[in-house]
């Protein structure tokens, strides 16, 4: 009697088992991951080359940190690793209004902050970007810097006044690089202050903070149920390790699961027979040549710099015999493994709708030969190129070596290298104080489209100044599209840009290259978004037992 | 004995006083922790900000001043970058090196002795040239390329230890193997010498006319007088650990104070540096002044020697 029972109130509970079929598969149409995705199993293990400035508070660092801490945090908005655009994540919909200066945000419902810190609302939107957008602060995101107020007529509307427009405002609330000020943060939690919020971090994300070690590792948990993935494995533990042999070695070894190794290093993770995942369109490479910056009174052309100013045709001579003097394909394959797209503008990635048809400079030391010496620098001239190193861009200064040794060879110039740590060459940046040094650099793209970065690096008024060139014409370009609502527009007007640094040559232009990652066996498919040079997205990892 | 101890102890006190402040200014001299923790758009405001905010503004006798009374009292200030008590980040760090250091000089000491016995005992043979010319390899081998060459056969190619990080007990082999030998190396060559120098002696002529086994003559009778300058020794090899730490952490990511320190240097995180550099200075003091006494124990010559006299 007891079992009948049992079985009567389970059927009366449940229903025949071909309702609980129907259900199943119901909810597999609603939400495909939720219910195909396998049981948390396992660790993934993740070495990386640095953690950058390693704390959890975002908006007291400038954004590398997103290295460790991305997989904890999400944002209002997120990218499709397939094309880039901007997906709803914390906010289910949005608008813009008056011109782009108001943003209205719908948040979805239901999104928990993890160790039972609540449901996240407006509340917590208005609290996090108050926090970084308050002086002091090591946030410059442009759109934090413009705000007013938030304003919540619910707890699932947010309503971002702006001080002016900002047509590109979801590019600085999404899963970007460099986005990390504007993870959502649970209100409550950063009430705690500072301290707490540091060393007990809370988030929405996929992966629930469980431990951090200085220097050394950082370990996560799976967060069951998740709004939106739950991930495959149980724990995801990243670990600092900083040298790349020693990554290689793990990874080979199967002891991790993801080693972060620049492209440099591919030709050791062939003979290692490790397996490669690569981020498209992750950092520019070139050689910048400093100091063509006309209002700054000091390396024009008359204080005796031949690559300078832009617009003399002298000058223009000495940029382009440098890049013809380049033997770009060969850097290609020594340094780059392949990893290379040769490109002709500056960030500017191939195939993209502003990117337009160029050729990239030829390799023609004869010609380029002719060209110094109608510029009238027959057997070249003495100067020095900055070999600025970088953590997972370990192949700037090879290729700047690869360079400088082709200049010598096939030009005959005096070239002296000079080691640099990013860290200290970062003071440049702003302060313009390289004129007459060539750099040897690798930017990284920051966003979707190329004029992102080069509001930063290339604009007279950018904090910025890593293209060596400051115009009138490039201030133009860039005000005229940072303010350009429509993508088409935007486009055409990048398209223009692009050709008129084709023309101008301002820099030894080598090309575009990827992110790399070496992956054990245990890891399966790895949606990655072209650009986001940080491991990222790992709860969409699926597992291969 | 006690006068003389007091003695070292008050020339500790000044030299950690003198390194401390010499890692200070030469930290102070290596540029701006402000330019790494803020965005390159940051303004002229933004940084000053952060300048009050960690204390960076107020002049450099202020800073240094604070720096020494937070000491004083056990606060070696907060890391520029976790915020975190500097103290916090050390006591997470240091047990890693101080156990990665006694595996290392296990291992010095296991095979430098048994080593150095048997190539003083067979002087001239091939077994002494053999050990010979391990020991010169010892010395001469960087510690970073015998790390990388360890992690290739024995993480990459044999799979059978970890290549990196710290997890089990087989974590420690390779870091300790690289980090001993070059100490084991040079106990070997130290064992060796001073065994031919006991092997001579009186003593052990006689031992052996008394009809001693050789076995016993060696390792009871000659050995516990070679021992000696090798065990003070091994009290040094701590401080030289010390110095091989930083490369070996990082090569093997060892979660240890040598690579803190670096990792703090890198990022300017004077606090760290200070802090880590001081409590390494410190060891070493420690150590020499243990040697100091544990000499000045055997051999009471040295503690009633003065200058000039």
């Amino acid at each position: 009697m007891m079992v009948d029972a049992h079985r009567h109130r389970r059927h009366l509970f449940l229903g025949p088992p071909w309702v609980l079929m129907l259900g199943a598969v119901l909810a597999a149409a609603w939400h495909p991951s939720a219910a195909l995705a396998k049981e948390p199993r396992g660790i993934l293990t993740i070495a990386l080359a640095t953690f950058a400035n390693e704390t959890f508070l975002p908006d007291s660092t400038p954004g590398a940190e997103m290295v460790f801490s991305n997989y904890m945090f999400e944002h209002l908005v997120r990218r499709d690793p397939s094309t880039g655009e901007n997906l709803p994540m914390l906010a289910e919909s949005w608008k813009s209004q008056d011109g782009a200066a108001t943003w209205v945000f719908n948040l979805r419902r239901g999104v928990k902050f993890h160790a039972g810190f609540g449901e996240m609302t407006c509340e917590d939107v208005k609290h996090t970007f108050a926090k970084a957008a308050r002086p002091g602060t090591a946030n410059t995101t442009t759109f934090l810097k413009k705000l007013k107020e938030v304003q919540c007529p619910d707890p699932y509307t947010a309503v971002v006044k702006l001080g002016s427009p900002h047509p590109m405002m979801l590019n600085e609330v999404n899963s970007g690089v460099f986005a990390q000020t504007t993870y959502v943060q649970s209100k409550k939690a950063l009430e705690r202050g500072d301290d707490a919020a540091n060393r007990h971090p809370i988030g929405t994300g996929p992966w629930e903070f469980v431990s951090h070690t200085f220097g050394d590792r950082v370990e996560y948990k799976a967060v069951r149920n998740h709004w939106r993935q739950t991930p495959e494995f149980e724990r995801l533990v990243l670990l600092k390790v900083p040298e790349a042999a020693t990554r290689i070695a793990m990874v080979a070894a199967g002891r991790v699961d993801i080693a972060e190794v620049g492209v440099d290093f591919v030709k050791e993770l062939k003979a290692a027979r490790v397996e490669t995942r690569a981020i498209a369109e992750f950092a520019s490479v070139g050689i910048t040549l400093g100091g063509m910056w006309p209002d700054r009174g000091a390396g024009t052309s008359k204080a005796g710099l031949p690559w300078a100013p832009l617009e003399d045709e002298r000058a223009r001579k000495v940029r382009l015999a440098f890049n013809m003097a380049t033997d770009v394909q060969a850097i290609k394959s020594e340094i780059f493994g392949g990893f290379l797209d040769v490109t002709a503008a500056t960030m500017f990635f191939p195939g993209k709708p502003w990117t337009p048809e160029l050729k990239p400079y030829s390799f023609d030391p004869a010609k380029a030969r002719q060209l110094m010496k109608e510029a009238g620098y027959p057997n070249c001239f003495e100067f020095t190129m900055l070999m600025v190193t970088w953590p997972g861009r370990g192949y700037g200064p090879r290729a700047g070596e690869a360079v400088a040794s082709m200049l010598e060879k096939n030009l005959g110039c005096k070239i002296t290298r000079e080691p640099m740590d990013r860290a200290i060459f970062s003071r440049h940046f702003g302060a313009r104080t390289y004129p007459g040094k060539a750099l040897a650099y690798a930017f990284p793209q920051v966003g979707t489209e190329p004029w992102e970065i080069w509001i930063r690096i290339g604009h007279s008024k950018g904090a910025a100044q890593i293209s060596g060139f400051e115009h009138p014409m490039m201030d133009e370009f860039l005000d005229r599209i940072s303010q350009e609502p429509d993508v088409s527009a935007r486009a055409k007007l990048q398209k223009q840009m692009a050709e008129w640094l084709y023309k101008q040559v301002p820099r030894i232009e080598l090309g575009g290259t990827v992110a790399l990652f070496g992956v054990s066996k245990r890891v399966g498919k790895w949606p990655l978004v072209p650009g986001q040079g940080v491991p990222h997205y790992t709860e969409y990892i699926t597992r291969v037992d | 004995m006690q006068r003389y101890i007091l003695g070292r102890v008050a020339q500790l006190v000044v030299s950690l006083l003198v390194v401390v402040t010499f890692v200070f200014l030469l930290s102070r001299l290596s540029g701006d922790p402000v330019l790494l923790m803020l965005d390159v758009r940051a303004t002229e405001e933004e940084k000053q900000a952060l300048r009050v905010h960690l204390g960076l503004d107020k002049p450099l006798p202020v800073q240094y001043a604070v720096y020494l009374a937070g000491m004083a009292t056990g606060d070696f200030g907060r890391s520029v970058l976790s915020r975190r008590p500097v103290l916090e980040h050390i006591g997470e760090r240091l047990p890693n090196t101080l156990m990665l250091g006694g595996v290392g000089i296990l291992f010095s000491i296991a095979i430098g002795v048994p080593i150095g016995v048997y190539s003083a005992v067979k002087r001239g043979t091939a077994l002494d040239h053999v050990a010979r010319v391990f020991a010169v390899m010892g010395q001469a081998v960087p510690t970073f390329w015998l790390g990388i060459m360890l992690i290739l056969v024995f993480g990459v190619w044999l799979g059978w230890l970890p290549p990196g990080g710290k997890s089990g007990p087989e974590s420690f082999i390779l870091p300790a193997i690289t980090l001993g030998y070059f100490t084991g190396a040079a106990i070997m060559r130290l064992t060796r010498s001073s065994m031919l120098e006991v092997l001579g002696a009186e003593y052990v002529k006689f031992a052996r006319i008394k009809g001693l086994h050789e076995q016993v003559v060696v390792w009871k009778h000659a050995l516990k007088n070679a021992t000696i300058p090798v065990l003070t020794f091994s009290v040094m090899l701590f401080v030289i650990f010390l110095g091989g730490a930083v490369v070996t952490e990082t090569v093997f990511a060892w979660p240890g104070l040598g690579r803190l320190i670096l990792e703090g240097i890198n990022t300017r995180d004077y606090p760290i540096v200070q802090g880590g550099v001081m409590v390494f200075s410190a060891i070493y003091l420690l150590a020499n002044l243990m040697v100091d006494i544990l000499y000045s124990y055997f051999n009471p010559k040295i503690r009633y020697a003065r200058p000039g006299g």
